[in-house]
């Protein structure tokens, strides 16, 4: 432990800001400073590892979305901003455990990820989606290669085509967006 | 499909006039297609939460890993001494084995650059026709063939391969560092690959230079610990 420098939490907010390739360093540097926590929750709130993993790896994903969307505008400090929302995780996961009420976190639900579709839509698209293997779809992503692939997981980690093309060197957004939509086709020929 | 995914990539980034969104959400109603390509569309566009998720256990499972046991002084003195009599010994091994960094590229190529691997498929494609060839040691004619393929950081290593394998270690190096400029992968295998045919050009300041970059840097370089295993071995 004492070789371990731990970054600062304003060097990591930048760095996942900064995007590109190097972004998965700072998350992971993210995740791993806090990791702690999912000991605390073992033992503080009687979870398993496997529910506390889950709860701290989506507080982790919480906490980027509002990295990169500037929704953390740091009025408190980062720490104290994981803390909250592992606890409150944990909570819900306690009332789940007890009550069986509604999951906490299985993931985005159609709402979130189509929520600009009308409802009748949407029931149509969540029953497709259902219906879909999602990790079997994940495993043809090492099939289109490697800049296909990389330019899939910027576009859905919300990239613009703008960002897209200044970051994987594309001649314009235009060529960017031309480009993506022919890795998603490839993605679903293979799929 | 493409204009499919064109039309549903401009409704969701909100590009459509109000009359084409009203037409779009009627058609995914009645068009069962439309609809099923909806449903890929918003799928893919989660294939990175699920990449990150799978990254995070990957560094949960590392980083749970049991930590390495604190030990007293005096074990600490026992240990240290075992391990100088290890490294005392691992020296006599090294040199009495001839270990330098050149026959360490030697064997670097010799072992593990002698096959490429490929997937299993029934369908041979020109990109699994040139692997064969390579790892038939047939190099010339893999070249020949990796040549015709669409120019990517693949075909970029797989080229290099076969000119250092053919000892054309200029034309090795072009490609090695042509690859090396490539900052999009994950993990990028061009320095390392400079290295060795460095070292197999008996350019050695180079090579250790190099070496160091690799072992030091911060960046999506491949072949740190190898790295790191070969700088021991210069004087």
């Amino acid at each position: 432990m004492f070789f371990n420098s731990k970054k600062s939490d304003a060097t990591i907010i930048e760095g996942i800001k900064e995007g590109g390739i190097q972004r998965r360093k700072f998350e992971n540097l993210l995740f791993e400073k806090y990791h702690y926590l999912i000991k605390d929750g073992i033992r503080k709130h009687k979870l398993t590892d496997d529910e506390c993993f889950s709860i701290y790896s989506d507080t982790i994903m919480a906490i980027l979305d509002s990295i990169i969307n500037d929704k953390f505008e740091g009025r408190s400090e980062l720490k104290t901003f994981v803390y909250q929302i592992f606890s409150n995780k944990c909570v819900d996961q306690i009332r789940k455990n007890t009550t069986n009420k509604a999951s906490v976190h299985n993931g985005l639900s159609i709402d979130d990820i189509a929520y600009s579709l009308p409802e009748e839509n949407k029931s149509i698209i969540g029953q497709m989606m259902l219906e879909h293997d999602i990790d079997k779809l994940y495993q043809k992503l090492s099939l289109i290669g490697e800049k296909c692939k990389q330019m899939i997981l910027f576009w859905g980690e919300g990239y613009s085509d703008e960002e897209i093309s200044k970051h994987l060197e594309y001649n314009s957004p235009a060529v960017a967006k031309t480009s993506r939509l022919r890795c998603l086709d490839k993605l679903k020929a293979n799929y | 499909m493409e204009n499919d995914l064109n039309l549903i990539d401009d409704y969701f980034n909100n590009l459509l006039q109000d009359n084409e969104k009203q037409a779009f959400e009627k058609q995914i109603l009645t068009n069962k297609t439309l609809a099923n390509d909806v449903a890929f569309y918003l799928q893919a566009k989660q294939l990175s939460s699920i990449e990150k998720q799978q990254n995070f256990a990957d560094l949960h499972h590392s980083l749970s890993k049991p930590a390495a046991k604190i030990i007293s002084f005096k074990n600490l003195r026992i240990f240290s001494a075992a391990a100088s009599l290890i490294l005392v010994f691992s020296m006599l091994f090294l040199f009495n084995n001839d270990q330098s960094p050149e026959n360490y590229a030697s064997k670097y190529v010799d072992n593990q650059l002698i096959t490429i691997g490929t997937e299993m498929s029934d369908s041979k494609t020109n990109l699994t026709k040139a692997i064969e060839l390579y790892n038939n040691k047939k190099y010339k004619e893999a070249l020949d063939l990796f040549k015709t393929l669409q120019a990517d950081s693949q075909t970029l290593e797989y080229q290099g391969l076969c000119h250092l394998q053919i000892k054309d270690y200029d034309m090795a190096l072009k490609f090695f560092k042509d690859l090396k400029t490539d900052n999009t992968l994950l993990q990028n295998k061009g320095a390392f690959l400079e290295a060795i045919t460095l070292l197999k050009m008996k350019k050695e300041s180079e090579a250790k230079q190099l070496l160091k970059t690799i072992s030091e840097t911060e960046n999506n370089y491949f072949g740190k610990k190898e790295a790191k295993e070969m700088l021991l071995l210069f004087e």
